[in-house]
C-alpha cells in the first residue's frame, strides 16, 4: 500500500525531513508497502471483532448509560528507537521521583514553599491539596505509585511532557491488548523487528503494589466505582492479569481501623487498595458524604497506618495544570539535577503579566483549563474561530486563575489508515511509570492518535484511536 | 474469594442454565401442540408459561396463545425478566462482574451468546427457523459448559458456579415434573393418547427420553417416569443427580463457619438417595414434589445466607 | 476558668439498626487557651482512635449489633486559660484556609456583600455584626447540610450558618478562615452550649470570630475540632444500614466547675 507523506513543517514518526524512511522504521515500512490492501483490510475487520468479543469497550461519557463502544485501534505501530526511549526513561524517573518528592513535602514540612521555590497560595489553596494527608507517614514516602505521563513530540523532535497524571491514570490495559493484537494478527512482523516486551506489566504493577505496604506478604486488592464507570474493563483486567480481588466499595468494610473484604469464608484483611475510584469518594464520613461507591472509616484505617491507598490521597495538587510549570524547578529542588525532558512553555493567566500576553496572543495559543481533564474546556487557537477566541476571552477575563495557555505544539504525526488509504496523523505517548522499591516502567506506552486529519485532540472521548506502540531493543536494524 | 463474586458466579450459572430449560420446554411445546389435537393445542402451548409463571404477564401483553406469540414472548420479549434474552442479559451481568474469575474462553462464549442474541432480536424468530434458535441455545450452552469445564480452575468460583447450575436444574426438573403430571392425570382417564404425549414431552424437555426407553423400555407409566427423574442417579437432570452434585459442592467448597446449607442439603440429599418410588406414590407425586421445591429454595437461601450475603 | 461539661448526643431509630460506623470530634486537645483536667467520652459501640489532617482527635466507633438508640456521652473539665490566640496551633500554612468548600462556596449576593469589607480586624468585626444582623438565630430552620449561600438567602440559621456564612466572604476576599466546633459558656439560655465560630488569620495571628455572640476574643470557648467547615469538623458523622428513620437528640451543659447544674440546651 501506498503511505502518504507528511505536511511540510510537521515532525512525522515514520519519515524524516526529506521524505526518506527513519532507519527505527524500516522493517515496518517494508512491511506496509508490500501489504495487500484487501488483507489489511481483512485483518482490521479481525481486530474488531475480536476486540468486540474480548468486551474491550469503552464508556463515553455523555452518551446513555452503558453504552459501550470500541476505542478505534490502528493496526499500524508507533515505533519508538531504542535510543529515544533510553532518554524517555531516565526523563520519566526522574519527574516521577521529584514528584513523589514534592507530594511528600507539601504533606509535611513544605521546604519547597519555606524555600520561595513555589507560592504557598499556589500549593494549599489548590482544591486538590488535601489538608487529610498531612503529617501522614506513608512506607517509603511513595505518593503516585503509578504514574501516567503524557508526552508529544514537537516539531523540534524533542519529546515534551504535555501532563502529569498521578491520580487514576488509566490506559495501560490497551497497551497490553493492543500488542496482543498485533502479535495474534501479524506474528511474522515481531519475528523480524526486535520489539521489547511489554506483557510482564502486571507481574510489575503486583511488585508495585506489594511494596507499597510493608508488610511481608500484604493482601492487594482493586477498587473499581463498578461496571459502569468507563475504565471498568481495565480494573477487571488487571485484576485478573495480577490475580487480586477486583472489589466494589460494599465488598469492604472497616473495623478497629483496619479494613476488610467480605469473603465467602468470612472477612479478610486488606493490606493495600489500587483504588480507581477519586478521593472524594473513598470514603462518606470524611470526603463527599452522598458517596455511595466508597467504604465509610476507610480514611480512619488509612490515617492509622493499617492500609495503604495507592495512589495516596492527594496526587492530584501535583498533576493540576497550575502547578505543571514548577515540575522543572521541583526537579531542580530535590534532586539538584537539570531536567531531562522538557516542559511546554506555559503561561499562567493569573499572573496579570501572563494574562496580558495571552489575550493578546489568543488565536496562537492552546488554552486549557488549570483544573480539567478530557479535552473538554479549551481552546485551540490557530484552530478556532473568532467566535470561539472572543468567547474564551471573555472567560479568561472573568476567571484569569482557572486558565493556563500554551503555545500551539504540533504534535509528531504516524502514517495511520484512514479512509483513504494511509495517512499521517498525529499522536502523543502516555508511558506508565510505577514507584515501589524502585522506578519501573515497561518500554513503551499508550499511544493514542487523533483519527480525523490535522486533529491535535487525541482523547478517546472525542474521537481519538489508540496504536501499538514498540520500542526497539537495538537501533542497529 | 469475594462473596459478591460467589454469587455473580452462582446466579450466572443459573440463569445459564435457566436459558437452556427454557429454550428446551418451549421447543417441546412447539412440537408438542402441532401433533395435539387442535382443542387442546393452547393447553399445550401454555406449558412453558406455567412453569416460569408468566402466564399472567403473557396474557396481558400478547393476549391469545398462539405459537408465534409464545416465541416472541419468552425467547426475545425484553419486557420481563424471563424471558431468553433476558435471562442471557442476567447471566451476562454477572459474568461482566466477575471477569476477574472467568477465564477469557469462558467470558467469550457468554459475550459472544449476548452478542449473538442482541442480533436475533433485530431479525426476529419465526415458527419455521425457531428450531434452529432452539438448537442455537443448547449449542450455546454447550459451549459454555465446555469452556468451563475445560478452562476454569478447580476452585471456589468453579464450585460456587456449579453450585448455581445444579440448584437451577433440580428446581427446572421438579417444576416440569410437576406440571407435566398435572396436566397427564388430568386428561388420563378420557384420552390415554393423550397422557402418554404429555409424558414423552416431559422426557424429551429434561433430556431423559432415550434413557427412559434403556430402563423402560417403550411402555411409558407415569410412576417410571417419576422414578427416573427423581431417583435415578445415572440421568443428569434427575433430582437424585442433582442433590448429589450439590452435597459434594457444599463440601468442597471452603465454608469457615457456615455449615447450616451443608446440613440442608444432606439432609435432602438422604431423603431421595434412600427413598423408593414406593414412597413417592404413598405420598403423592405432587406432594413430594411441592415438598422438594420448598427445601430446594431454602437450601438456595441458606447457601447466599452462608457465603454471599452475610452482614458485617 | 474552669469549666465543666456534659454533652450528650442520642439517636433514635424507627427500627433496629444493623450495623454503624461514626467519626466522633467529640474530644478537645490541649492548647496554650485550654487544658484538658479530665475527659471521657461513652459510647455504646467498639472504638478506636485516629488524628486528622488538622489534627483533631478523632474516635471511630462501630456497632455490630441492632439497636434502636445510641447514646453518646462526653464529659469532663476544661481550664481556660485565658491566653490569646497565637501563631499556629494548626500543622499546616494558613493558606489552606483561603479555599472554598461546597458548604462556605461564596454565591453572587454572598460576593456583593463581602465586596464592602477588607483584611482587617476592624472591618471584619463590622462583617461579623452585619451578618448577625442579616441572618436571624433561629434554631431549627436549616441542617447540617444547609450551605453558606442557602442560610444568606434564607436569612435565618444557627451558629453554624452564621459561621458560614462569615467563611465565605472571608475567603472571598482573601482572607484564611478556619471552621471551629466546639462548646461555649454563656449565662443566657437561649443559645445552644455547642458551638461553632471562626478563626481568623490576619498575617500574623489567628483572631477568633464567634459571630452569633458578637465575640472577638475566645474567653469562655471550648475548642473541639478544627477544619474548612462544618464537614470536617463535625462533633458526629456517621453512616449505618437499617434503622429508618432517625431521630437526634443532642443536650449539653457547660457550667463553672463546683458551680451546680444548670441545663443548657
Amino acid at each position: 500500500m501506498l503511505i502518504k507523506t507528511p505536511e511540510e513543517g510537521l515532525y512525522d514518526e515514520l519519515f524524516d525531513l526529506n521524505n526518506r524512511v527513519r532507519p527505527h522504521y524500516r522493517t515496518l515500512e517494508n512491511w506496509l508497502i508490500n501489504s495487500d490492501e484487501d488483507l489489511i483490510a481483512e485483518k482490521r475487520r479481525e481486530a474488531n471483532v475480536l476486540f468486540q468479543r474480548l468486551g474491550i469497550t469503552f464508556n463515553v461519557y455523555g452518551q446513555d448509560e452503558g453504552t459501550d463502544r470500541l476505542i478505534p485501534f490502528d493496526l499500524i505501530p508507533r515505533v519508538i528507537s531504542a535510543s529515544d526511549w533510553q532518554k524517555l526513561q531516565s526523563g520519566l524517573r526522574q519527574r516521577v521521583n521529584a514528584l513523589n518528592r514534592f507530594l511528600h513535602d507539601i504533606y509535611h514540612n513544605f521546604d519547597i514553599v519555606r524555600a520561595g521555590v513555589i507560592n504557598a497560595e499556589q500549593v494549599f489553596a489548590n482544591p486538590q491539596y488535601q489538608p487529610g494527608m498531612q503529617n501522614l507517614k506513608l512506607p517509603r514516602n511513595l505518593y503516585s505509585h503509578i504514574a501516567g505521563i503524557d508526552l508529544i513530540r514537537n516539531n523540534d523532535g524533542d519529546f515534551y511532557v504535555l501532563e502529569d497524571n498521578l491520580r487514576c491514570p488509566s490506559g495501560v490495559s490497551y497497551m497490553l491488548e493492543n500488542r496482543r493484537m498485533m502479535m495474534r494478527l501479524f506474528p511474522e512482523l515481531f519475528a523480524e523487528a526486535p520489539v521489547a516486551p511489554v506483557d510482564h506489566y502486571p507481574a510489575l504493577l503486583g511488585e508495585t503494589l506489594r511494596a507499597a505496604s510493608l508488610k511481608p506478604n500484604p493482601t492487594v486488592v482493586i477498587l473499581t466505582p463498578g461496571r459502569f464507570n468507563s475504565a471498568y474493563f481495565e480494573h477487571a483486567f488487571l485484576a485478573r492479569q495480577m490475580g487480586v480481588e477486583l472489589v466494589e466499595g460494599a465488598d469492604l468494610f472497616v473495623r478497629k481501623n483496619k479494613v476488610f473484604m467480605k469473603t465467602t469464608i468470612g472477612p479478610q484483611q486488606v493490606d493495600v487498595i489500587y483504588r480507581r475510584i477519586d478521593d472524594d469518594f473513598l470514603d462518606p464520613l470524611a470526603g463527599n458524604p452522598q458517596s455511595m461507591l466508597g467504604v465509610p472509616g476507610l480514611y480512619g484505617a488509612y490515617r492509622s497506618g493499617n492500609v495503604v491507598l495507592a495512589n495516596a490521597m492527594g496526587t492530584g495538587v501535583a498533576d493540576d495544570k497550575s502547578i505543571y510549570p514548577y515540575v522543572p524547578d521541583m526537579i531542580r529542588f530535590y534532586l539538584n539535577e537539570e531536567p531531562i525532558l522538557k516542559n511546554v512553555p506555559t503561561w499562567q493567566c493569573r499572573l496579570p503579566k501572563d494574562l496580558k500576553y495571552v489575550l493578546e496572543h489568543l488565536p496562537e495559543l492552546v488554552v486549557k483549563e488549570a483544573q480539567g481533564a478530557g479535552g473538554y474546556g479549551m481552546l485551540i487557537g490557530p484552530r478556532a474561530s473568532k467566535k470561539e477566541i472572543s468567547h474564551f476571552r471573555d472567560l479568561l477575563k472573568a476567571k484569569p486563575h482557572h486558565y493556563i495557555a500554551q503555545p500551539t505544539l504540533s504534535l509528531s504525526t504516524c502514517p495511520t489508515f484512514v479512509d483513504e488509504g494511509i495517512a499521517p496523523r498525529h499522536l502523543d505517548l502516555r508511558p506508565f511509570v510505577l514507584s515501589g522499591k524502585k522506578v519501573q516502567m515497561v518500554p513503551g506506552g499508550l499511544t493514542r492518535v487523533a483519527l480525523k486529519e490535522g486533529s491535535l485532540v487525541v482523547n478517546s472521548s472525542q474521537g481519538g484511536g489508540t496504536k501499538d506502540t514498540w520500542v526497539l531493543e537495538d537501533d542497529l536494524c | 474469594m469475594l462473596s459478591r463474586d460467589a454469587a455473580s458466579l452462582f446466579w450466572m450459572a443459573r440463569y445459564l442454565e435457566r436459558a437452556e430449560s427454557q429454550a428446551r420446554l418451549l421447543d417441546i411445546s412447539l412440537t408438542m401442540a402441532l401433533i395435539d389435537v387442535p382443542e387442546d393445542r393452547e393447553e399445550q402451548l401454555s406449558v412453558p408459561l406455567l412453569v416460569t409463571g408468566t402466564a399472567e404477564e403473557f396474557k396481558e401483553l400478547y393476549g391469545d396463545v398462539t405459537p408465534q406469540n409464545l416465541i416472541d414472548f419468552m425467547l426475545l420479549d425484553d419486557r420481563h425478566p424471563a424471558s431468553v434474552f433476558n435471562i442471557i442479559q442476567s447471566a451476562r451481568d454477572n459474568a461482566l462482574h466477575v471477569r476477574g474469575n472467568l477465564s477469557a474462553d469462558v467470558w467469550d462464549s457468554i459475550n459472544l451468546s449476548y452478542i449473538e442474541m442482541k442480533e436475533l432480536r433485530k431479525t426476529g424468530v419465526t415458527e419455521s427457523n425457531a428450531s434452529q434458535i432452539f438448537d442455537w441455545t443448547r449449542a450455546r450452552s454447550h459451549i459454555f459448559r465446555g469452556a468451563a469445564y475445560g478452562t476454569l480452575l478447580r476452585t471456589d468460583a468453579f464450585h460456587f458456579m456449579r453450585l448455581g447450575t445444579f440448584i437451577e436444574r433440580a428446581d427446572t426438573t421438579a417444576r416440569v415434573l410437576d406440571i407435566r403430571h398435572k396436566m397427564a392425570s388430568a386428561s388420563q382417564d378420557e384420552h390415554a393418547t393423550r397422557s402418554f404425549f404429555e409424558w414423552t414431552a416431559l422426557l424429551h424437555s429434561l433430556a431423559a427420553f432415550e434413557a427412559y426407553q434403556q430402563i423402560y423400555g417403550h411402555n411409558i407409566l407415569p410412576l417410571n417416569v417419576a422414578e427416573l427423574l427423581i431417583l435415578e442417579l445415572d440421568v443428569p437432570r434427575s433430582l437424585h443427580a442433582c442433590l448429589h452434585e450439590i452435597v459434594a459442592l457444599l463440601e468442597l467448597v471452603e465454608s469457615g463457619d457456615a455449615r447450616k446449607a451443608r446440613r440442608m442439603a444432606n439432609s435432602l440429599y438422604a431423603n431421595i438417595h434412600f427413598g423408593d418410588r414406593d414412597y413417592i406414590a404413598e405420598r403423592g407425586l405432587h406432594e413430594y414434589l411441592t415438598d422438594f421445591l420448598e427445601r430446594i429454595q431454602a437450601i438456595s437461601g441458606q447457601i447466599q445466607k452462608d457465603y454471599m450475603g452475610w452482614q458485617v | 476558668m474552669k469549666l465543666k461539661i456534659r454533652h450528650d448526643t442520642t439517636y433514635t431509630y424507627e427500627e433496629p439498626t444493623q450495623t454503624s460506623i461514626q467519626y466522633l470530634r467529640l474530644t478537645p486537645r490541649n492548647t496554650p487557651q485550654q487544658r484538658i483536667l479530665s475527659w471521657n467520652l461513652r459510647t455504646p459501640g467498639d472504638t478506636s482512635m485516629m488524628t486528622d489532617g488538622f489534627g483533631n482527635q478523632v474516635t471511630v466507633m462501630t456497632m455490630d449489633k441492632p439497636v434502636t438508640e445510641i447514646t453518646l456521652t462526653a464529659e469532663g473539665v476544661v481550664d481556660l486559660t485565658g491566653k490569646p490566640l497565637t501563631k499556629d496551633d494548626s500543622p499546616f500554612p494558613p493558606e489552606v484556609f483561603l479555599r472554598p468548600t461546597l458548604l462556605t462556596e461564596a454565591n453572587k449576593p454572598i460576593k456583593q456583600f463581602a465586596k464592602q469589607f477588607s483584611a482587617n480586624k476592624r472591618s471584619l468585626v463590622r462583617m461579623m455584626n452585619r451578618i448577625l444582623e442579616r441572618i436571624e438565630f433561629m434554631p431549627g430552620a436549616t441542617t447540617v447540610t444547609h450551605t453558606a449561600a442557602e442560610a444568606f438567602d434564607q436569612k435565618r440559621g444557627v451558629c453554624q450558618d452564621h459561621t458560614h456564612v462569615f467563611i465565605a466572604c472571608c475567603r472571598y476576599i482573601g482572607v484564611p478562615v478556619r471552621y471551629v466546633s466546639g462548646y461555649i459558656h454563656t449565662n443566657s439560655e437561649d443559645h445552644l452550649a455547642t458551638h461553632a465560630w471562626a478563626e481568623v488569620w490576619l498575617g500574623r495571628n489567628w483572631h477568633t470570630f464567634d459571630v452569633v455572640n458578637l465575640l472577638n476574643v475566645a474567653e469562655s470557648h471550648i475548642k473541639l475540632a478544627t477544619g474548612l467547615d462544618y464537614l470536617d469538623a463535625a462533633p458526629v458523622r456517621g453512616m449505618r444500614s437499617g434503622g429508618g428513620t432517625e431521630r437526634l437528640h443532642t443536650k449539653a451543659w457547660v457550667t463553672l466547675a463546683g458551680e451546680k447544674a444548670g441545663e443548657n440546651q
